[in-house]
C-alpha cells in the first residue's frame, strides 16, 4: 500500500520512549489476517484514537496490548520491556470494555473497589480511593446501586471510574460511547477529553466515529483491514489525506478521477489531467514519488467547504475555463444540478463534464444561490485540492 | 379485567382447573387420609388424629431407611458436582475430538431405562469386585452411592454447561484487566455468574437421588433407602403410616421448592 505510511509518525521527539510500542504486530485467526504488521509507537500522555471501519483490526489491536489474546508476531513493548510473556493481571494498562463488562453480582461500589482489592490495596484506601473516582464521574450518590439498576450512560461512567481508580499509566478504550445517544455522546466525549488531560493518562481509544476521534484525539491511527493507513493528528488527516480511502473516511470530500501529467506552472504543484479533459494544477499533500510519476492513475480530492460556485460570466479574475492559472487557483466547469438547503449552508451538487460531480458548500448570506440548471464554475484554492493516493 | 364473557377464556380455566385437581386431588386424599383416625383407609374420614405419625416416628426401619437416603443424596450431589461442574467447563473451554458425540451423549444415562443402567452398574460393580455392602453402614453402600452419582452427574453437566454457553466471557477478562489471576477470577467472578445453574442442578440431583427406585435397587446391599422402605411396606397395603410418611415428604419438598425461589430471585 503506501510504503511511507508510517513516516509521518515521526521520530520520537529526542529520548522520550514510547510509554507502548507495536513493532510488526500481526494476529491471525485461521485465514483471517486480524491484524497485518504494524507498527505504532504511542507517545506518554497522548489521547491515541484507533479510528476505522468495522473489521479493520481495532478491537484486536486493543486486546493484545491487554493480553486478552497472544500475538501471531511481533512485539508489544510497555517502557520499553517486552511484554508478550505478562498475563493481564499483571499489565500496566486497564480497559473500558464496549458493552463495560461490569460485575453483575456486584454493587457500583464494590465493581470500583475491585481492582484496587485484588492489588490488596488498604481497606481504608481503597474506601477514599472509590469515593473519589465515583465523585470524579458524578455518580457518588449511587455507589450501592446494582449496575442493573443504572442506565446506559451511568454505567458507562462505572466502568470508567473502574478503570481510572487504578491510576493505570494507559487506558484502553473499546467504542467505549458506542452504545449512547447522540447527546449523551457529545457530552461524554468532551468529558472523557477533559478527565484524560486532567490526570494525565495515556488514552488509546477505540472508535469507527470520525467525528468522536476528530474532536478528541491528538492523534489518529486511521486503520483499514488491519493496516494503518494513515498516522497523524486530525488536521493531517483532514488536510493532508494520504489516499483516497483516508480522504472519504476523513469528514466528506469530492473525489475527482485524475491521470498525472507532470510538474505544475508553481513550485509544489502537480499537474493533472481530470476525467472530462481539464487539466488542473493540484498540490501533493504527501511527497510520495510513485504519486508524482506521469502517467500514475489517481485522485483527486477537494473538501466541500474548499470550493466557491460562482454563476458563469461573473467575472472572479480571469480565470483559464478548466484549468490552472499561476495564482493556484483550480476552476471546474458545470452546470447546477440541485440546490439543497442546509441550515447555515446551501450544499450545491454540480454536474461536471465527463460523468463527474461535485458538491459545494456555498453559503447564501455571500452570494446568490445558483439555480439548477444554471452553468456555473466552481473554484478552489489548488492547495486545497489535494493529488492522494488511489 | 375480564369483564366480557369470552367462551375461550372459561374453556382455559375450566381446563386449567381440571389439570390443576387431576395434579393435585392425589395429594389432598394422601394428607387427608394421614390424619385418618382409623387403621383402615375408607370412607367416611375421620379426620383429627396424629397417632400415624407418632408410629411412623417409633419405626426404626423406616427412619433408618429416611437416613440412608438422605446420605445417599448428599453424596450423590457432591459426587455429581465434583465431576459435573470441572466437565462443564472442559466442554465449554476446550476442543477436543469427539467432544460433539460426548455432548450428545452425555444425557445417555438419563434418558436411558434405569433398568439398564442399574443392570450395567450391578454387572460393572461385580465385575471390578466391589461388594454391595462396601461401606456400610457409614453409607449405604459404594455402588449405590457411585451409581447414583454417575448416572446424575449428566444433570449437572447439561445444567451448568447451558450456563457457561451464556455466560460473558468479557467479565472474566475485565477480571483479569483488573489484577486478579485466574484463581480469584474463577471464585469472584465466574463462580458467581454460574451459582444458579449449579443451585439448582445439585437440588436437581437431590431430588432426583431421593426418590429414585429403578437404579437403586439393583445396587442396594443391605439398607433399604426410603422408596425402597415403602414399596416393602405398600406389600402390604397402603397403610395411614405409608400416608404420614408420604405427607412428611411433600411437606418436605413444598419447604424446598418455596426456600428456592427466595434463593433464586435474589440470584437473578
Ligand atoms: N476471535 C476471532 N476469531 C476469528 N476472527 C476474528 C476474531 N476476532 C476478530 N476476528 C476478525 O478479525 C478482524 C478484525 O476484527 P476486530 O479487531 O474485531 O475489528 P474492529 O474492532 O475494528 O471492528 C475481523 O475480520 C474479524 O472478523
Ligand atoms: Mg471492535
Amino acid at each position: 500500500m503506501t510504503d511511507d505510511a508510517d513516516r509521518s509518525a515521526g521520530p520520537l521527539a529526542g529520548h522520550d520512549r514510547p510509554i507502548v510500542e507495536l513493532r510488526g504486530l500481526t494476529k491471525r485467526f485461521g485465514a483471517v489476517v486480524a491484524l497485518d504488521a504494524i507498527s505504532l509507537a504511542v507517545r506518554a500522555g497522548e489521547f491515541l484514537t484507533l479510528l476505522g471501519a468495522s473489521g479493520s483490526g481495532k478491537t484486536t489491536t486493543l486486546r493484545l496490548i491487554a493480553g486478552f489474546d497472544v500475538a501471531t508476531a511481533g512485539q508489544i513493548l510497555m517502557d520499553g520491556v517486552d511484554v508478550a510473556a505478562l498475563p493481564p493481571f499483571k499489565r500496566p494498562v486497564n480497559t473500558v470494555f464496549q458493552q463495560y463488562a461490569l460485575f453483575p453480582h456486584m454493587s457500583v461500589r464494590d465493581n470500583v473497589a475491585y481492582g484496587l482489592r485484588m492489588r490488596r490495596v488498604r481497606a481504608a484506601d481503597v474506601t477514599t480511593r472509590v469515593a473519589d473516582a465515583l465523585d470524579l464521574v458524578q455518580l457518588g450518590a449511587l455507589g450501592d446501586r446494582a449496575p442493573r439498576q443504572l442506565s446506559g450512560g451511568q454505567q458507562q461512567r462505572v466502568a470508567l471510574a473502574r478503570a481510572i481508580v487504578n491510576r493505570p499509566r494507559v487506558l484502553l478504550l473499546d467504542e467505549p460511547l458506542g452504545a449512547l445517544d447522540l447527546k449523551l455522546r457529545r457530552a461524554m466525549q468532551l468529558e472523557l477529553k477533559r478527565l484524560q488531560t486532567q490526570l494525565g493518562i495515556t488514552f488509546i481509544y477505540v472508535t469507527h466515529d470520525q467525528e468522536e476521534a476528530l474532536t478528541m484525539s491528538d492523534r489518529i491511527a486511521l486503520m483499514r483491514n488491519g493496516r494503518i493507513e494513515q498516522l497523524g493528528s486530525p488536521t493531517d488527516l483532514y488536510d493532508r489525506p494520504r489516499s483516497r480511502y483516508v480522504a472519504d473516511f476523513i469528514g466528506e470530500t469530492n473525489l475527482l478521477r485524475a491521470v498525472v501529467a507532470g510538474t505544475g506552472a508553481a513550485p509544489g504543484l502537480i499537474r493533472v489531467e481530470v476525467a472530462g479533459g481539464a487539466t488542473l494544477d493540484v498540490a501533493m499533500p504527501h511527497d510520495a514519488a510513485w504519486l508524482a510519476r506521469a502517467g500514475t492513475e489517481t485522485w483527486v480530492s477537494i473538501r466541500p467547504e474548499a470550493m466557491t460556485v460562482c454563476a458563469d460570466g461573473h467575472p472572479t479574475g480571469t480565470p483559464t475555463p478548466g484549468g490552472a492559472r499561476p495564482g493556484g487557483q483550480v476552476v471546474l466547469a458545470g452546470t447546477v444540478t440541485a440546490a439543497v438547503y442546509a441550515g447555515s449552508i446551501v450544499k450545491v451538487h454540480v454536474a461536471l463534464a465527463g460523468d463527474a460531480s461535485v458538491v459545494a458548500h456555498h453559503t447564501p448570506a455571500t452570494a446568490p444561490t445558483p439555480a439548477p440548471g444554471s452553468a456555473v464554475r466552481v473554484m478552489a484554492s489548488a492547495d486545497r485540492a489535494m493529488l492522494v493516493g488511489a | 379485567m375480564r369483564a366480557r364473557f369470552d367462551p375461550l377464556t372459561a374453556a382455559l380455566w375450566t381446563a386449567a382447573a381440571a389439570v390443576f385437581c387431576f395434579i393435585y386431588a392425589p395429594l389432598a386424599v394422601v394428607v387427608l387420609y394421614s390424619v385418618h383416625d382409623a387403621a383402615i383407609i375408607a370412607w367416611p374420614l375421620r379426620l383429627g388424629t396424629l397417632r400415624w405419625y407418632g408410629v411412623l416416628a417409633h419405626d426404626r426401619a423406616m427412619i433408618d431407611a429416611a437416613v440412608a437416603s438422605l446420605k445417599l443424596a448428599v453424596l450423590a450431589v457432591v459426587i455429581a458436582l465434583g465431576v459435573g461442574v470441572p466437565g462443564a467447563f472442559v466442554l465449554d473451554r476446550f476442543d477436543f475430538p469427539g467432544k460433539a458425540a460426548f455432548r450428545r451423549l452425555v444425557l445417555l444415562p438419563l434418558i436411558l431405562p434405569g433398568i439398564i443402567t442399574g443392570v450395567s452398574l450391578l454387572s460393572f460393580f461385580s465385575f471390578v469386585g466391589l461388594s454391595l455392602s462396601s461401606g456400610f453402614p457409614l453409607i449405604p453402600g459404594w455402588p449405590v452411592v457411585l451409581g447414583h452419582g454417575a448416572a446424575l452427574t449428566s444433570v449437572v453437566v447439561t445444567q451448568v454447561f447451558a450456563r457457561l454457553q451464556r455466560f460473558d466471557r468479557a467479565l472474566e477478562e475485565a477480571s483479569a484487566d483488573l489484577y486478579a489471576n485466574e484463581w480469584r477470577t474463577f471464585w469472584r467472578v465466574t463462580l458467581p455468574g454460574i451459582r444458579p445453574a449449579v443451585l439448582g442442578a445439585a437440588l436437581l440431583v437431590f431430588t432426583l437421588s431421593l426418590d429414585e427406585i429403578a437404579v437403586t435397587f439393583f445396587l442396594i446391599g443391605r439398607q433399604n433407602t426410603l422408596p425402597l422402605q415403602i414399596w416393602g411396606l405398600l406389600r402390604r397395603g397402603i397403610t395411614p403410616e405409608v400416608n404420614a410418611v408420604a405427607t412428611v415428604i411433600f411437606a418436605l419438598s413444598l419447604l424446598t421448592i418455596v426456600l428456592w425461589s427466595r434463593m433464586m430471585r435474589d440470584e437473578i
